[in-house]
């Protein structure tokens, strides 16, 4: 990896175990505002860096890979850039502690914090392979459940091109899970040649995207959930529907609790705003009654009152749309307000990364209901992950029906460009709607209702994982 | 290079366009980013293709009589990697404060115990 090592040093006033064990908390220790549950290996940690004045701040997404009681500790973190930061602590004598800080970034890093900051970065290379965009949140209120998102594309081009066939290279895009940028950042990929873009983003960054395909000609992937739309000659949408996972889901959470009165919770963005409309009608369809619902915007900050709302509702059981760092957050304040006793919960947007930053004992027994679980028991699922683990190692990022679909898109894509290596955004379409391809998540293929047809898996949270229902 | 004049350059949204316009197409000619830049007379794209220069957004190459101009993709990112390593320092800076605030608000609870590892 290239890429430069930047440092900082101090000398504090406070022992080296003081400054050891106060590096990251709950709600946040003393670089970066660190967030973590414990200091241990291989829990999951965000640092919130405050780049520019006029943006917002953003988040470094990692584990704690090495810690060495009083002088050591290492994270690594996968986005928005893949990097490593390294303490080291020692004693000054009768001063305290010396702080050394090493921060690793990589060139994708260095242009993306060059992006960041407003300042143009050229676009390079492009000679004789399809460039294909990934847009994907590397940051904002998504960034949780996008964190495996660009090593599965990473992946899938180099599987692809091992192939033999037609290659393909990945130029890689942020949408800061904000619309506008999602918009600007597609157009910027279609400067850049890409013929495709697949997009692993919210279904409002997707309508940007679909706009800027519409304009520029080329294809639009949705690789995320999502709520389906009208055909289009420019884009096409995998991922789960939330018809899928909530007909999957209520029913048999109904079942085994017996427990009948709903509160539904979600963003008030268009495939939230789906869900709650579904809900209304699959839950009462259901033997169900919905007793209580609340509508938030992405990032919203005060889950505590939400939680309250829902304890006073009577509600026994919850069916939440949050996303990304709001699933978190709210679950977290859910779990604070007791409500793990009194209710049960089925999360729409629940996949192996939010579970783990959710916490352990905060997300005993949630219920998600994907197309897709990294511990799906299949030999060619068990396949994907060890070659996934052998690739980017024990510390990357989990991965999860988002990063699955990315992986399964950009396969499918490639041999959709095989097939039609001239073809126009439709032609590639009908030869993605005619593919039968076993992916680690099973047999996809197209059915003729526009949605891809997909065994949908229920799964409950036991200590930090998720437990197939058989 | 300065964060001032870089700024400043970044301010007009004429000098935006010709940054963009170089992202894309890489090193152009001084008469070719003049045809696309339509909006404003020639000798004002020299200028502000000068102000560019010299907050180290863009080089200058001569080759013969033509003036080639691309993006000065180092200078853009020592500018961005400066500002982290400056959060980098700041942030450490902080730490005395902080901790003094977090040792007194922990002092009533138990923090876990930590092992070696790795």
């Amino acid at each position: 990896m290239s890429g430069i090592v930047l440092t900082a040093t101090e000398i504090v006033r406070l022992d080296r175990a003081t400054v050891f064990e106060s590096f990251a908390a709950a709600r946040g220790g003393w670089l970066f505002d660190a967030e973590c549950d414990r200091l241990a290996v291989g829990e999951p940690i965000s640092l919130i860096v405050p780049f520019a004045r006029g943006t917002d701040p953003f988040r470094l997404y990692g584990r704690i890979t090495r810690l060495s009681f009083p002088a050591e500790i290492v994270v690594e973190h996968a986005q928005p850039w893949r990097g490593r930061i390294r303490i080291r602590l020692s004693e000054q004598p009768t001063t305290g502690t010396r702080i050394v800080l090493a921060c690793d970034i990589d060139d994708a890093g260095i242009d993306w914090l060059t992006r960041r900051a407003g300042l143009p970065v050229p676009t390079s290379g492009g000679a004789g392979a399809d460039r294909v965009g990934l847009l994907t949140s590397k940051t904002g209120a998504g960034a949780i459940f996008a964190l495996a998102a660009e090593n599965a594309a990473t992946l899938a081009v180099e599987e692809v091109n091992a192939d033999g066939r037609r290659p393909l290279e990945l130029v890689v895009a942020d949408d800061a899970t904000d619309p506008l940028i999602a918009g600007i950042e597609a157009e910027r990929l279609a400067r850049a040649g890409c013929r495709a873009i697949v997009a692993s983003v919210t279904s409002a960054s997707f309508a940007r995207v679909q706009e800027v395909a519409r304009r520029r000609g080329i294809l639009a992937i949705h690789a995320l959930l999502n709520e389906g739309g009208r055909p289009s000659s420019t884009s096409i949408r995998l991922g789960e529907r939330p018809a899928q996972q909530i007909h999957a889901g209520v029913p048999s959470i109904m079942r085994a609790t017996s427990a009948t009165d709903w509160f539904v919770i979600g963003h008030t963005y268009s495939w939230s705003a789906a869900v709650l409309d579904l809900a209304r009608q699959i839950i009462p369809a259901a033997g169900g009654r919905i007793v209580g619902e609340a509508a938030v915007a992405l990032g919203h900050s005060d889950y505590d009152a939400v939680a309250e709302r829902i304890a006073r509702s009577g509600a026994e059981l919850v069916l939440t749309s949050l996303v990304g760092q709001d699933e978190v957050r709210y679950e977290r304040a859910a779990y604070d307000a007791g409500l793990r006793d009194s209710t049960t919960t089925l999360s729409l947007v629940l996949d192996e990364s939010t579970l783990e930053r959710i916490g352990g004992r905060q997300s005993e027994g949630l219920w998600s209901a994907m197309g897709y679980f990294e511990a799906l028991p299949t030999e060619t699922n068990r396949m994907f992950v060890h070659r996934y683990r052998e690739r980017f190692g024990r510390w990357a990022p989990p991965l999860s029906t988002m990063s699955e679909a990315v992986y399964s898109a950009i396969l499918l894509l490639g041999g959709a460009l095989y097939e039609e290596p001239d073809g126009s955004p439709g032609r590639i379409i009908d030869a993605l709607r005619r593919a039968h391809r076993h992916t680690p998540r099973g047999l996809l293929f197209f059915a003729d209702d526009e949605t891809y047809q997909q065994e949908i898996r229920l799964a409950t949270a036991r200590d930090k994982r998720f437990v197939l229902s058989s | 290079m300065d964060a001032d004049s870089v700024f400043e350059a970044l301010a007009s949204p004429v000098r935006r366009e010709i940054l963009a316009f170089l992202a894309d197409n890489g090193e152009c000619k001084a008469g070719a980013i003049a045809d696309q830049i339509t909006h404003v007379a020639r000798t004002s794209v020299s200028t502000h293709l000068r102000i560019l220069r010299g907050a180290g957004l863009i080089r200058e190459r001569r080759d013969g009589r033509q003036r080639l101009y691309s993006l000065d993709r180092e200078g853009s990112a020592t500018l961005a990697v400066g500002f982290f390593q400056t959060l980098m320092a700041n942030s450490l800076e902080q730490v005395d404060e902080r901790l003094e605030k977090t040792v007194t608000s922990s002092s009533a609870s138990a923090t876990p115990p930590l092992r070696d590892a790795s």
